[in-house]
């Protein structure tokens, strides 16, 4: 059933309470910004939000954002039949699950409420986005770690590769709430959690082509490590492979001391072309399972910005390292048949 | 392309800890529903659930258990493949509906120590295996593990991994074990699949694990595969946060049936997904019979969950090796608690009261999850 369909990048969007401009996330800030208010009915309207927990609330604006980005948030139910949904996230439920036991401790089953009940299941965010904007092919809900968002990518890739969707809205999210901060807490968090969420929209070139959509990239090169390997020369040997010389390095959340040695490690051992180096959680803080989703977007940014000028660029995105996970990376670069170098 | 074998499995349910003492459960009609046995039941209108009994009576829960069980099932599948880890490309697919929300639940309300590490399986996996490869957690409902199958085999069959570890795994929540028990009119004692009297699902728990490989590299070795994987359809209804939607069972079906290149006609067996809830069975049997048509009278059709609770997201894979087993076997489970069908499964042959000797080539099992997630598998016996 393989296409051996080549898959590009052809929207994206983020939903950053506080931060008005995506463009921001490329200048390194020496805080994160402060988070603003989340205002979800601005964007969505009122309906059908009421009982929806934050984290599928930024979710869903982030996918409105990024359909609109591809100019696809009309058509949207003409494609459903080949549109689905992967969505990464770790902390989204964790909050009701909390809330819906205290109750049930506190009284009796009967005490709940009706309507919490769909959100104690870990899928929520990926089954409401289906919903609401029609996406009945292939819908993934990973929940898989501090490298998460670029697993749900690399799994995209080869969900559309093997014909299970044509297009997939690729989101990662994480909310903040006082239960989620005291569990991090305790794991030795070293920021705030930020609640955001950013959107990637991946189809087959076919498709785009057929379309006239802009093509923002590709996606290439997934490599996964466990914790505690020797990072560096498995991402030297993966870049290798892809014969790729990357001009920007998304780098892992550098605040966690492991990842902050490897970087450091590589890059004074490998004295190649001067790699510029990007730390999202420098502006965004823990970003946690949203984090490289958010370097895809940051990616495309760049890349668009080195088109304005008639570069083109390789972006390198590694992730992970937190929370005692391993590191997951990932290239975007030029689709096929895209000259620009 | 590539002919892609399971060559090794294990489960752990709520009647046996392992396939041989669970299958032997399911063949002589043992159903798991007890008592809660450490759950305080004052709080509840339910008093029964199909737990997996490793709990010293009068013990304190402890954090992890369906962790624990996944790692047996991993280990235990792996060692019947005979296969590796160093052997080619490996990737461990992990499904489940609640990850480990129980620990979660036990850190909020006991204060037991729990890391956020923990909620994925990851680090448990690499440990217990000493793996090194990508593991990926798939939090995707009640059809998380037969997901975790198609997934796994799309990237075999794309050249990404040679081999994968499939599994799935879930316990008990009270948050959902409490949002069950909130529509309950009458607490259920036990889940009756398709049932005029059935009262509701019952939350089961449990783990299962299969290897995943292309046939050539298990015969050279020289073991022995177990079933052949035919295919596995994936959709999403779209439709509704629980309820689920006829049309995108039926394509759910249909596109397994269709990368498999097969006729409902060829189809022997049906695990149903049956969970016994007001939605689920009617919805389910219409599906059937409109994607089998005449067939839908022959084909047996086996709801396990009677016996096993419903076993979230490892029900994919506890009916998967069920119907290996009943291949292999030729003996088909009964669905313990079902008599009168309701109006929509009239004339299914839904194998009741004893299990049934039957000669089975060609199995699907069912897996439909919460937010309209449904995932087919196909399955092929491999004769001895």
């Amino acid at each position: 059933m393989s296409t051996s369909q080549n898959v590009v990048i052809t929207g994206f969007g983020v939903e950053t309470p506080g931060l008005e401009r995506p463009e921001d996330l490329l200048h390194e800030r020496d805080s994160p910004y402060e988070e603003g208010t989340f205002d979800p009915a601005r964007k969505l309207g009122r309906k059908g939000l009421l009982y929806k927990d934050q984290a599928t609330k930024l979710a869903l604006c982030a996918v409105q954002e990024a359909l609109i980005h591809a100019g696809l948030l009309l058509q949207a139910a003409e494609d459903s039949l080949s549109t689905g949904v992967v969505v990464s996230s770790n902390l989204g439920n964790v909050d009701t699950v909390c809330r819906m036991v205290q109750t049930v401790h506190q009284g009796r089953s009967h005490d709940l409420s009706p309507m919490d009940g769909p959100n104690a299941s870990s899928n929520v965010i990926a089954s409401t986005i289906a919903i609401r904007f029609h996406c009945q092919a292939f819908n993934l809900m990973l929940c898989n770690g501090s490298t998460s968002g670029l697993d749900a990518l690399y799994l995209a890739v080869n969900a559309i590769k093997a014909g299970r969707a044509q297009r997939l809205l690729v989101v990662g999210v994480e909310p903040h709430n006082d239960i989620v901060q005291r569990l991090l807490t305790r794991g030795g968090m070293q920021e705030p959690l930020r609640a955001a969420a950013a959107c990637i929209i991946l189809e087959t070139a076919e498709q785009a082509d057929a379309r006239g959509a802009a093509v923002y990239g590709t996606l290439s090169g997934y490599w996964s490590s466990p914790p505690g390997s020797e990072a560096d020369e498995a991402l030297l040997s993966a870049l290798a492979v892809e014969d790729s010389s990357p001009s920007l390095w998304l780098v892992p959340d550098l605040a966690w001391s492991e990842n902050h040695r490897l970087i450091k490690k590589f890059l004074t051992t490998h004295k190649a072309t001067p790699l510029e180096t990007l730390d999202l959680s420098r502006s965004l803080g823990e970003l946690y399972g949203a984090h490289g989703i958010f370097q895809c977007v940051v990616a495309c940014l760049w890349r668009q910005k080195q088109a304005a000028v008639g570069k083109g660029g390789v972006v390198l995105m590694t992730c992970g390292g937190t929370w005692g996970d391993g590191i997951a990376s990932m290239l975007v670069q030029n689709a096929t048949g895209d000259k620009r170098r | 392309m590539v002919e892609l074998v399971i060559s090794g499995s294990e489960m752990i349910t709520s009647v046996g800890w392992g396939k041989a003492p669970s299958f032997a459960a399911f063949c002589s009609g043992v159903s798991g529903s007890k008592p809660f046995q450490y759950l305080e039941a004052s709080h509840y209108c339910v008093q029964h659930a199909y737990e997996v009994a490793d709990r010293e009576p009068g013990g304190v829960e402890q954090k992890g258990r369906a962790t624990r069980w996944l790692r047996y099932c991993v280990a235990a599948a792996l060692k019947e493949s005979g296969l590796s880890l160093d052997d080619g490309r490996v990737a461990f697919l992990i499904g489940t509906g609640l990850r480990e929300l129980r620990s979660v639940e036990l850190w909020y309300t006991r204060g037991v120590d729990f890391h956020v590490g923990e909620l994925h399986f990851a680090r448990a996996l690499r440990d217990a295996v000493n793996f090194q490869g990508p593991v990926f957690t798939l939090a995707n409902a009640c059809a998380a593990s037969n997901f975790a199958l198609g997934l796994a085999a799309d990237m075999i069959e794309m050249g990404e991994i040679d081999v994968a570890v499939v599994a799935g795994c879930d316990s008990i929540t009270e948050s959902i074990l409490g949002s069950a028990d909130r529509l309950n009119t009458v607490p259920p004692v036990q889940i009756q699949p398709f049932d005029r009297e059935r009262k509701n699902v019952l939350p089961g728990e449990g783990a299962a694990a299969v290897i995943l490989e292309a046939r050539d590299r298990v015969i050279a070795r020289g073991n022995t595969p177990l079933a052949l994987l035919r295919g596995v359809g994936m959709n999403c209804d779209a439709y509704h946060e629980t309820a689920p939607e006829k049309s995108g069972i039926v394509a759910a079906m249909r596109d397994a049936h269709h990368r498999a290149d097969i006729e409902p006609t060829e189809i022997d067996l049906v695990m149903a997904h049956g969970t016994g809830t007001i939605l689920n069975d009617p919805t389910e049997a219409l599906a059937i019979k409109e994607v089998f048509g005449p067939a839908a009278s022959r084909v047996l059709i086996s709801a396990i969950k009677s016996m096993t609770g419903h076993t979230g997201g490892a029900s994919g894979l506890v009916g998967v090796i069920t119907a290996i087993e009943a291949m292999q076997q030729g003996c088909v489970p009964p669905t313990t608690g079902f008599s009168v069908p309701i109006p929509e499964a009239e004339g299914l042959s839904i194998v009741s009261a004893r299990a049934t000797p039957a000669q089975v080539e060609m199995a699907q099992i069912n897996a439909f999850g919460f937010g309209g997630v449904n995932a087919i598998v196909l399955l092929e016996r491999i004769s001895a």
